[in-house]
């Protein structure tokens, strides 16, 4: 049967904190970039094409229309310069959007570089808490194996996994505590084996002897 | 006799309290004098707040969005120094404003052979929309700044302002003809259309002939027509508009009083015609709530229907019942008591939808009960030159004393 969990709050305090950083984080990294948009390129689209900036252009293509037929007898003075003026407003409006937009992008790109370097810094001071506690639990495990029982599962205060820490400290304690009374029973199985010697023949010794040896070879392995 | 001492000094101290007491509906300012200093320095801070902060180019109106104007830096930059000989500005701001606007359009702003666009974006100098390179427009900015250049001798202010000034190639605005052209621009060359015949230009050839550099014949002041009409009792070598702006703007900075051409003399020309332009209104004010002998001054200017070339007789007197009072502003020099008076008038009538923070807005028209909500930057600045001409005289006696004005008057004129 295939297992299923159906817990995935298994470490509910160490998982709500860590996901509450990220959100956090992804939080303002959308706020800033949110903020840095609307001020930076729809203010400007906002101001380009509002309609009081339409009136504006349409009153100075009329305005400078009025102040030819003033000054020239001869000359377009018909609506239809009105609207050709208002439109090359209209260009030089759309060229001061791609202005903005191109300072909006130049300004943005170094802020972009410096909230990159913020998150990647705040990514390395968050999961170094994890990760720290992870390469001691690899390491102390290697020394386990190899049969180092002094070895101590010791994490920072602020680190992450400190049950798991405390958890595995009890359990090289624990083994420490059977190995060395295993040593002390193969021991006195030594000295049983001296005092029963007469009383065994001499293959049956051997064997005995044989068995005691190789328990003592394993349990030499062990530093405790 | 102590009694008679006594009613001798009650009657002499009512009668001061009585000619001190100001009539009814006055205004706070309590003499001409007074009132005509709060018109130019309400003028002046148009200048002081209109212009782009990078830049320093002026705007052709306060109205938003509006362009710059070369004619209203040529304006504003004599303002400045008004400003600073008032004490309304540091004079090392004020240089150092001239000099920006200077420095901009010597480097900055889109030009042709030293002449610039009428209309420039205030932001950069670029040419503005499709509007025309413009002769006349480039002739009130070179007057400002050889003014500013004289008013700070021996500054930066000076050699820049003597520098754009000798840059400006006159002989190529006349295009091969007797008379300087009104406009050229790249898509379609020089207009057809020739400054020749009397109008607002005389300061541009004023500055031509005078050219260090780039001089356009003295025949050329010559060139142009001396059209005379007459309204009333009125003779006047007139303007084809009959607008008040072409009988002043040549006279914010020339003083033409004790010029003559022959027989002409163009300040008692101007005379006449403000003369004629307030007798039309006063001979119209049937025809229009508006006019009235405190209420006149036909001259182009902001209308109900867009700008409008408004004048009066002689000329063709095209006029709809709106006033400028930089009609009136600008006439003080010619017509000191007639135009105080009926800026008094109308400051005290109509103030309050007049009247704002650069002074008064550019006009108004009763008929329709219409009144502008912008000023022009021109209108604005005819009317503080004038006042500070009438007032000291200060613009004229530095403009005369420049040396290319003297060349143009010793070649075209003579003295009294």
């Amino acid at each position: 049967m295939k297992y299923k969990r159906r817990n995935f709050l298994i470490k509910r305090q160490f998982q709500i904190k860590y996901t509450l950083s990220v959100v956090i984080m992804i939080l303002l990294v959308m706020l800033s970039s949110g903020i840095g948009v609307y001020m930076g390129i729809w203010s400007s689209i906002i101001e380009n094409f509002s309609s009081f900036k339409v009136s504006q252009n349409l009153e100075n293509a009329k305005r400078l229309t009025d102040y030819e037929r003033a000054r020239y007898r001869s000359g377009d003075f018909r609506l239809e310069r009105i609207f050709r003026e208002a439109e090359l407003l209209s260009l030089q409006d759309k060229e001061s959007l791609k202005n903005a937009l191109r300072s909006v992008n130049r300004s943005l790109v170094p802020k972009l570089a410096l909230l990159m370097v913020f998150i990647f810094i705040g990514g390395i001071i968050v999961f170094h808490k994890i990760a720290g506690p992870l390469y001691r639990f690899e390491k102390t495990a290697e020394a386990v194996s190899d049969g180092n029982l002094r070895v101590d599962f010791h994490i920072r205060k602020d680190d992450a996994l400190a049950d798991t820490a405390s958890s595995l400290n009890g359990m090289i304690r624990s083994l420490v505590r059977d190995i060395e009374n295993l040593k002390k029973v193969n021991a006195d199985l030594k000295k049983e084996l001296q005092a029963l010697a007469r009383t065994l023949s001499p293959e049956e010794a051997e064997k005995l002897k044989s068995m005691i040896n190789n328990l003592d070879g394993i349990l030499s392995r062990y530093k405790t | 006799m102590t009694i008679k001492k006594i009613f001798a000094a009650l009657l002499i101290s009512a009668v001061i309290i009585l000619v001190n007491i100001p009539a009814a509906g006055s205004v706070t300012c309590a003499d001409d004098e007074e009132f005509l200093n709060k018109l130019e320095h309400d003028a002046f801070l148009y200048f002081l707040n209109e212009s782009d902060p990078e830049t320093g180019l002026i705007k052709d109106s306060s109205r938003p969005g509006s362009p710059s104007s070369a004619a209203a830096v040529g304006f504003g930059i004599t303002a400045i120094c008004i400003g600073e000989s008032k004490g309304w500005i540091s004079r090392i701001d004020a240089e150092n404003r001239i000099l920006k606007v200077l420095y901009r359009f010597k480097y900055g702003v889109d030009q042709e052979r030293g002449f610039f666009y009428r209309f420039l974006n205030p932001e950069n100098g670029d040419r503005f929309l499709d509007s025309e390179i413009s002769s006349i427009d480039t002739a009130y900015f070179i007057a400002g700044a050889l003014f500013a250049g004289e008013y700070f001798r021996g500054t930066e202010v000076e050699k820049a302002a003597r520098e754009l000034y000798e840059r400006v190639d006159w002989p190529w605005m006349m295009n091969g003809k007797d008379s300087v052209c009104k406009g050229w621009k790249p898509e379609y060359g020089f207009f057809a259309e020739h400054w020749d015949s009397y109008s607002e230009a005389m300061i541009l050839y004023a500055l031509a002939i005078g050219s260090p550099t780039h001089p356009i014949p003295p025949d050329a002041w010559f060139s142009w027509k001396r059209n005379a009409g007459s309204y009333k009792d009125y003779e006047v070598i007139c303007a084809d508009s009959g607008s008040l702006y072409t009988y002043q703007y040549s006279h914010a900075w020339i003083d033409f009083r004790k010029l003559f051409e022959g027989r002409i003399n163009y300040y008692d020309n101007s005379v006449n015609a403000v003369k004629a332009n307030r007798q039309f209104c006063i001979d119209n004010s049937d025809m229009s709530k508006t006019y009235g002998e405190n209420s006149w001054g036909l001259t182009a200017c902001i209308g109900p229907d867009g700008y409008r070339n408004y004048g009066a007789k002689p000329g063709e007197a095209f006029n709809d019942g709106t006033i400028a009072p930089s009609g009136m502003a600008g006439s003080v020099v010619f017509q000191d008591e007639s135009s105080v008076k009926g800026l008094r008038s109308l400051f005290e009538k109509y103030g309050k939808f007049l009247y704002g923070k650069y002074g008064f807005k550019d006009a108004f028209n009763l008929d329709q009960n219409w009144y502008a909500e912008e000023y022009l930057g021109v209108d604005v600045g005819i009317a503080i030159i004038m006042i500070e001409n009438y007032r000291t005289k200060m613009v004229w006696q530095k403009f005369m004393e420049l040396a290319p004005i003297r060349r143009w008057a010793s070649a075209c004129l003579s003295r009294e």
